[in-house]
């Protein structure tokens, strides 16, 4: 490679991060207007949704998880559906299904009605509260980016994203998620009390006259070129070696794993974690300037990309260790490759 | 906007930061062996000084050489063999780690903050066909490569331990142990040398000869005895120590007898073992015994048959043996008794041809010895033990035991007939691995009763008539068939039968 050459490629990867951080920052400017605080929540679900990842957000009511969501629908111009989960909601009611509709001739034929699955950005709200055979819908679309009824499969359209939100309490008349549900989430994001500080705001923009509109600052063609560029940010072999340190470090018997992840844990993170510790560095890396991604961006996303993929066992239940107890524990434990100690 | 420098340029400074890191690494990496190993120092030097005054402690006890050393000698093994075991110890430790260039590299990374960096572009450097993000990364360390080129990491120091409170101790009973060592070496140096000088002094000048020869030529296979001073005093024949010295040697023997009867089941083996060695022995110094015997038994044949009976007869049966023992290399066992392998050579002795003139005393003696064989009590040590009894069927019952001669107790065959055998006293192992134990469980049943209550009486009255709305009601599916009917009506209705209704299809 030339030196011009050289120059050039190192010239366009620097405009592609720019143009990156700089829609990022727009988009996460316009919701912040709408939700006070959540910094992390808010990074957390943009760096999915710009990795092409799904978010489960967890939290009690009333924290604004729903409105989070809706907001970013909205500052990013894509087409946004809600789906109410309820337990007696069936697969078609999201898919979509075949109905029997008039013509004008006054015949009959079967038409495909889609459902509220088939969009950009899909926000579904209590996932938790519609029984497995509904979940279990959500995952051709969440992994292969298609749904199929009956003999039609319908491609969707790129950016596509699901946004799922589940509430830790009133578990009576919920259905867990199943694992192969949860290993399709990219992160998985606790969305926590406001600090004290923020309650202020927070009254004034939802109590007042003026009600808050959120601008679009990006459209689908935009989000689909970003992720092109998130993707091609390099990978170091530290790095890479070092987030698959950390997904082998929360599987039991490893050579990686702690005590505390052999004692407590029953099943560890698959290679979907890796992958997800890896496209969310890139995002962090680009975020932070850099075009190649460090262990420090690694160690940033592990919290999110592990703690639903690490399923404890009984005795963690009974001792109380939840798994983002693990996950330190394993961040701790498991060094970033080549540290001299 | 300042010139980029070439790509061999930053090669370069990554080698040369390389280079830097691992002169730091090594150094650490001997920081860290120092710190794991010398804490051992003063363990090791405990267990020189122990094995050394342990070696001294047996020299002078039982008469071995296990160390022969002097003082300088000592105290200089004490000193430096710690040391050497621990300098080992670090230098197989600091072989044993291998540095890496991308370690060292990290180290700068780590130092600075640059977020591996520097790390990434030593990578993509070496790579030919770089995109745009890994130039871009190449790019992107060149700024930072020169500070941390310029950046002076802190320097490794090498330090010694923190000798905390139980290291010290341990130094100072290795102090305490070997100066032990060295009084116990200097104390049995002394006590041999004077034992020497006495010795000198008692023995004639024929048996210094012969002392000379024994101590010049030693039988390697002669076992030695239990202190210098008793090695002594049982190789020299001195008159005037005789009287006093046979009371303490009959103490020996009975405390020796009964303390090989309380351990004879373990050390049967060795026993035998010694008497294969004696064996060997015996015949190895043949020649010497045959001689000493002879010279003793010249002046017997040449005595009157009225000197036979000597008092006390005991006493002159056991000198030729103690001197046939000591002089003429036969093992002799603890407590005096003969072994074995010496009543077999007792026995060949007395079957060998003798001379027909002397064929009368043999007699004679054959005879006081019956005597006083019938006479004498057993001695204790020839005593077995007592046959185990026991009914607790072994784990192998086909297992040979010493204890066991045949007679009375139940060998391994026998444990299987009679009750014991009828009883289920092998532990069966339990097939079922992995059950649950349930634990403990009690069943309580509690009797119940069943209670009647009493429900309200419903009155009958009239039902009137129907005046409101009659509210939701159940929706019935129309056939598909009834469907259409309804739908032609009502198309004929709208159309005020203008239109034919359609044909039900």
């Amino acid at each position: 490679m030339t030196d011009s050459n050289a120059a050039a490629a190192a010239e366009r990867a620097r405009a592609g991060a720019d143009e990156f951080t700089e829609v990022f920052n727009r988009v996460k400017a316009q919701v912040s207007r709408l939700i006070v605080g959540q910094e992390e929540v808010i990074d957390g679900v943009l760096t999915a949704l710009m990795c092409g990842g799904h978010v489960l957000l967890e939290g009690v009511p009333g924290l604004g998880k729903t409105m989070l969501v809706k907001s970013l629908g909205e500052a990013l111009n894509l087409k946004f559906s809600r789906i109410q989960f309820t337990p007696d909601m069936m697969p078609a009611d999201i898919q979509g299904t075949m109905v029997l509709t008039e013509t004008k001739g006054g015949g009959h034929e079967l038409t495909f009605q889609q459902g509220p699955l088939i969009a950009n950005l899909v926000l579904a709200d209590e996932i938790n509260r519609a029984t497995p055979k509904t979940q279990s819908a959500l995952l051709e679309a969440m992994q292969e980016r298609q749904v199929t009824v009956g003999r039609r499969t319908i491609r969707l359209d790129e950016p596509y994203s699901v946004m799922a939100t589940q509430n830790p309490v009133e578990q009576e008349g919920t259905y867990p998620l199943p694992e192969a549900q949860l290993d399709r989430f990219l992160f998985k994001q606790i969305v926590s009390y406001p600090r004290e500080e923020e309650y202020a705001p927070i009254l004034e923009r939802t109590t007042g006259e003026q009600d808050v509109v959120i601008e679009p600052v990006a459209d689908a063609e935009t989000i689909v070129r970003l992720r092109a560029v998130a993707r091609a940010v390099a990978v170091p072999e530290v790095a890479q070696r070092y987030a698959v340190q950390l997904v082998m470090g929360t599987q039991p018997d490893s050579d990686y794993a702690p005590d505390s992840i052999g004692a407590y844990v029953a099943l560890g993170s698959s290679p979907r974690g890796a992958q997800g510790l890896i496209l969310g560095g890139k995002v962090r890396a680009l975020l932070s300037g850099r075009f190649s991604v460090s262990t420090d961006d690694i160690r940033s996303v592990a919290l999110p990309v592990l703690r639903h993929r690490i399923l404890v066992n009984f005795h963690a239940q009974a001792n109380r260790v939840t798994p983002d107890l693990l996950v330190d524990d394993v961040l701790q434990s498991v060094e970033p490759p080549h540290t001299a100690s | 906007m300042p010139a980029k420098p070439a790509p061999d340029r930053l090669q370069d400074q990554l080698n040369r930061l390389a280079a830097q890191g691992a002169r730091r690494l090594k150094r650490w990496v001997l920081r860290c062996a120092c710190d794991r190993y010398l804490k051992l120092l003063f363990p090791a030097a405990l267990c020189v000084s122990g094995a050394i005054l342990l070696a001294e402690l047996l020299d002078t006890a039982a008469g071995t050489s296990l160390w022969p050393f002097g003082l300088a000698v000592t105290v200089l093994v004490a000193l430096a063999l710690p040391v050497l075991a621990v300098a080992g110890c670090v230098l197989f430790d600091f072989a044993r780690h291998r540095i890496d260039r991308r370690m060292c590299l990290a180290l700068y990374d780590r130092d600075l903050g640059l977020k591996d960096r520097l790390q990434a572009a030593d990578q993509y450097l070496s790579k030919a066909d770089r995109s745009d993000f890994e130039q871009a990364a190449v790019e992107d360390a060149r700024g930072h490569v020169q500070t941390a080129l310029d950046r002076k990491l802190p320097p490794v120091a090498i330090r010694p331990p923190d000798w905390i409170p139980p290291h010290r101790r341990l130094g100072a009973l290795a102090v305490v142990l070997l100066v032990a060592a060295l009084w116990t070496g200097q104390y049995s140096a002394s006590q041999a040398s004077a034992g020497e000088t006495l010795v000198a002094d008692a023995i004639p000048g024929d048996l210094r000869r012969d002392s000379d020869l024994t101590q010049v030529l030693p039988d390697p296979l002669q076992p030695r005895p239990a202190s210098l001073a008793a090695r002594r005093n049982t190789e020299v024949e001195v008159p005037d120590s005789e009287a006093e010295s046979r009371p303490s040697e009959m103490e020996a023997r009975e405390f020796s007898a009964q303390r090989q009867s309380d351990n004879r089941s373990a050390a049967g083996s060795d026993a035998r073992r010694s008497n294969r060695a004696r064996q060997a022995q015996s015949g190895a110094s043949g020649q010497r015994a045959e001689k000493q015997e002879q010279d003793e038994s010249e002046p017997r044949k040449n005595e009157p048959r009225e000197q036979k009976p000597r008092d006390p007869p005991k006493e002159e049966e056991d000198q030729p043996k103690e001197s046939a023992g000591l002089k003429g290399g036969k093992g002799e066992m603890s407590g005096g008794r003969m072994a074995a392998s010496d009543h077999a050579a007792a026995q060949d002795k007395t079957q060998q041809p003798e001379p027909e003139g002397d064929s009368d005393y043999g007699d004679e003696e054959e005879d006081e010895e019956q005597k006083a064989g019938s006479a004498s009590k057993p001695l204790i040590s020839q005593r077995k033990a007592p046959v185990n009894r026991s009914l607790t069927p072994s784990a192998d019952g086909n297992e040979e035991r010493d204890d066991l001669n045949g007679r009375g107790g139940p060998s391994g065959l026998k444990k299987t007939r009679g009750v014991a055998a009828m009883l289920l006293g092998v532990p069966l192992p339990d097939y079922l691995q992995g059950k649950v134990n349930p634990g403990r469980m009690k069943i309580q049943s509690e009797q119940g009763r069943a209670e009647e209550h009493q429900a309200d009486p419903a009155q009958a009255r009239e039902r009137p008539a129907r005046d409101a709305a009659v509210g939701h009601t159940l929706h019935r599916e129309i056939p598909p068939l009834g469907r259409d009917v309804v739908r032609n009506y009502f198309l004929a209705q709208r159309t005020n039968g203008e239109e034919a209704p359609e044909e039900i299809e």
